[in-house]
């Protein structure tokens, strides 16, 4: 393909021919004709040579683990082979998404000779989690003039699977975080009344059984006094997250992005969970994604988890009404709901009736502010826009959370640096209010 | 050293021809220049390139508006419409032929000017060939003047007239009948030779200078296309040499040109309908694959 420049500087010389042949200087005659006879002859030559050359390149990719975490490195081996009779020379470039970070010689320029092969290494880092291609590979030549461009794409796909990073999942390790933050001390599983563990005594009333008279303590104070025996039993319960994992999510900057910050606190939040004793479990849900992990009191579904996200990017659009229907078949048993979504197209929330909400769990809502997700700048005038259009949103966010407390559905807009805070604060007042039905 | 300040040197190559032809033609046609005129018309280009990026951009628009305001000036206190108050009276310029020859001559050298800071080829190029156009018919003026003995009105005007008979000419009947510079020779033809040359040097170096990966490897295909374009050049220019024998130079020019272009273009498409078969191919792939 001649590039403007090429027909910019063919026009130019034609007009010097003309121009030197109407004053008739021959020394500048014969400098116009030769100047434009050099370009053509570049412009024939390349198309006719190095163009048609250019697609006797093939290449191949070898990636030794197509799965890694977020921030850990993935070496490439690429290999060019030239198949054709001739030399040829080209720039290439493999296609690569924005989340990875790469280094080395994914980019360059090559000569092969006929049969040649030349293998370059680069490696590549992922900044978030989700399923990533890699490639096609491009390679581009030019002639010699640089008037002229032939690319051609080489359609050598791969994969490659990032689930979240060890470094993110922070109370995955005890030693790192003590559920002390969260509980505050208070192991709150058991429920008291009958049970197999002694909690306490207190006086006794009528109503009380007469199995569980604390007779020892009979009289302690006054002669008269009875006291009967509080025994406690273990009450676990489990936590669903639902996470939204449509395009609501997929927000952010090249270094932070909403998702992937979403499943690294719903997963710091699952180990926390998981250490007092209670199960989780997982529902990743939009129009083209729906998928359920069941609950267990293992790691197991967190591993599922961390597998599952590495596999997917959100996609598809999401709405709040199908998910409480696909909530309330699959959980059937006593359970905290967390549902996660920024909420931020009007699709995915369409009001309703608040009876299609009723779906005898207890569901508590966390909008998340998009705020911390934004790009920030020095620019005062880009920041004050930038503030003004969240507190927009928060707006809406806050008359949404409004819309759900009015119908019974606990509701609260939480940011990226509070999620986990907030999700933690909702699970301990879930386990206080547990009446374990 | 950045590209722009690369390049300079090799403009200067490029624009050889033409500063040769100022320092030719300046001293024969200098009295009927306004030499002062010319060096304010020859310092705006350099104003241009020695300030600052946000201000060099008025500079020519600012020059022309001022440059009309003073014959604008000049022209209305001339015939008594505005009266010559103290600072306007100040500001005008002597309507006459010397000063239309100067301002055409200054332009040429800002042409020559901008051509050794232009930033691309095709800029140097185009500023080499309208400078050249402006100093050879310079040329031929002066070969006049100093041949015939005449003024430079007298000269300019046969020189003006004989280009104008030959376009007359060549729409007309198809031919030529009258060249200003065709069977002339001057004392500075060597030279010239010696500079065009130079352009052509410079014509290749520019594709050189910068400093790609793919530099050496473009350095080692370039002789193909400057010996293959040389040698039909050379051809045609010999055929242009006898067909201006019958007056029928921009006819034979025409046809190779014509030629050229059209094999060009044929190339070109032939690459480009490779091009685009490939990219369905790909296409094809990628969306087999789930990628597009």
């Amino acid at each position: 393909m001649i590039r403007k420049s090429g027909y910019l500087l063919l026009a130019i010389l034609s007009y010097g021919i003309f121009e030197s042949i109407l004053l008739g200087y021959p020394y500048y005659i014969a400098l116009a004709v030769i100047l434009f006879f050099v370009v053509s002859s570049d412009i024939i030559l390349f198309n006719r040579g190095p163009a048609l050359d250019l697609y006797n390149v093939d290449t191949e990719r070898i990636i030794p683990g197509k799965s890694s975490r977020k921030f850990q490195a993935v070496d490439i081996e690429i290999v060019f082979r030239n198949k054709g009779k001739k030399r040829v020379y080209f720039h290439y470039f493999d296609t690569l998404s924005d989340v990875f970070k790469s280094s080395g010689e994914y980019e360059g320029f090559l000569s092969l000779e006929p049969g040649d092969e030349v293998k370059k290494h680069y490696s590549i880092e992922s900044i978030a989690i989700g399923k990533y291609k890699i490639g096609p590979v491009k390679v581009y030549t030019q002639d010699p003039m640089k008037l002229c461009l032939v690319e051609y794409t080489i359609p050598r796909i791969d994969e490659v699977s990032v689930a979240p990073a060890i470094a993110d999942i922070h109370t995955q390790r005890s030693e790192r975080l003590s559920n002390f933050v969260f509980y505050m001390g208070v192991h709150y599983s058991r429920k008291v009344g009958q049970g197999y563990d002694f909690y306490g005594v207190r006086q006794y009333t009528e109503s009380d059984d007469f199995r569980y008279v604390a007779w020892n303590r009979y009289g302690a104070i006054n002669g008269e006094d009875l006291y009967i025996k509080q025994m406690e039993e273990e009450k676990p319960i489990d936590v669903i997250f639902a996470m939204d994992y449509s395009w609501n999510v997929n927000q952010g900057t090249a270094e932070k992005r909403m998702y992937d910050r979403i499943v690294n606190v719903v997963i710091n939040a699952s180990y926390a969970i998981l250490k007092n004793h209670d199960g989780v479990g997982f529902m990743v849900d939009s129009s083209v994604h729906d998928h359920f992990i069941a609950p267990t009191k293992s790691e197991e579904s967190v591993k599922n988890l961390e597998k599952l996200v590495s596999e997917i990017r959100p996609d598809g659009t999401f709405n709040i009404l199908p998910l409480m229907e696909k909530i309330k078949k699959r959980i059937k048993k006593n359970a905290l709901i967390f549902l996660i979504s920024p909420f931020s197209y009007p699709e995915s929330f369409n009001g309703g009736n608040p009876k299609d909400y009723k779906i005898g769990k207890r569901v508590f809502i966390f909008l998340v502010d998009p705020r911390g997700f934004t790009e920030s700048k020095e620019d005062p005038v880009y920041e004050k826009l930038l503030t003004s259009a969240s507190l927009v949103e928060r707006g809406y966010l806050n008359n949404v959370a409004k819309f759900f407390q009015s119908i019974g559905l606990k509701s609260s807009v939480a940011r990226e640096n509070d999620l986990l805070m907030r999700l933690m604060s909702e699970y301990r007042y879930g386990k206080m209010t547990n009446e374990g039905y | 050293m950045d590209q722009s300040a690369k390049r300079i040197p090799v403009n200067l190559l490029i624009i050889s021809p033409a500063i040769l032809l100022i320092f030719y033609i300046v001293p024969k046609i200098d009295t009927s220049l306004y030499l002062s005129m010319l060096a304010v018309i020859i310092a705006i280009p350099f104003i241009k390139h020695l300030t600052p990026r946000k201000i060099s951009r008025f500079v020519y628009p600012v020059a022309a508006i001022t440059g009309s305001l003073v014959v604008l000036n000049t022209a209305l206190t001339a015939t008594g419409i505005i009266s010559p108050i103290f600072l306007l009276g100040r500001l005008k310029i002597p309507l006459t032929i010397t000063t239309a020859i100067t301002f055409f001559f200054g332009l040429g050298i800002i042409f020559a000017v901008e051509g050794i800071f232009a930033k691309r080829i095709h800029g140097s190029i185009t500023y080499l060939f309208l400078s050249l156009g402006t100093f050879l018919d310079q040329l031929a003026i002066a070969h006049t003047m100093a041949s015939t003995g005449v003024s430079y009105f007298a000269a300019a005007s046969s020189v003006y007239l004989r280009e104008a008979l030959a376009m007359y000419t060549l729409i007309l009947n198809g031919y030529q009948l009258a060249l200003p510079l065709a069977d002339t020779h001057f004392n500075i033809d060597p030279f010239l030779l010696v500079t065009f040359s130079f352009v052509v040097v410079g014509f290749i170096a520019s594709f050189l200078i910068e400093k790609d990966e793919d530099r050496s490897t473009r350095a080692n295909s370039l002789p193909y296309p400057i010996i293959t374009g040389a040698l039909i050049g050379v051809a045609v220019f010999i055929g242009v040499d006898v067909l201006s024998r019958y007056g029928l130079q921009i006819f034979g020019v025409s046809v190779a040109i014509l030629i050229m272009i059209i094999a060009v273009r044929k190339s070109s498409k032939s690459a480009d309908n490779l091009a685009k078969k490939k990219m369905r191919e790909t296409e094809a792939q990628l969306k087999k694959g789930g990628v597009i």
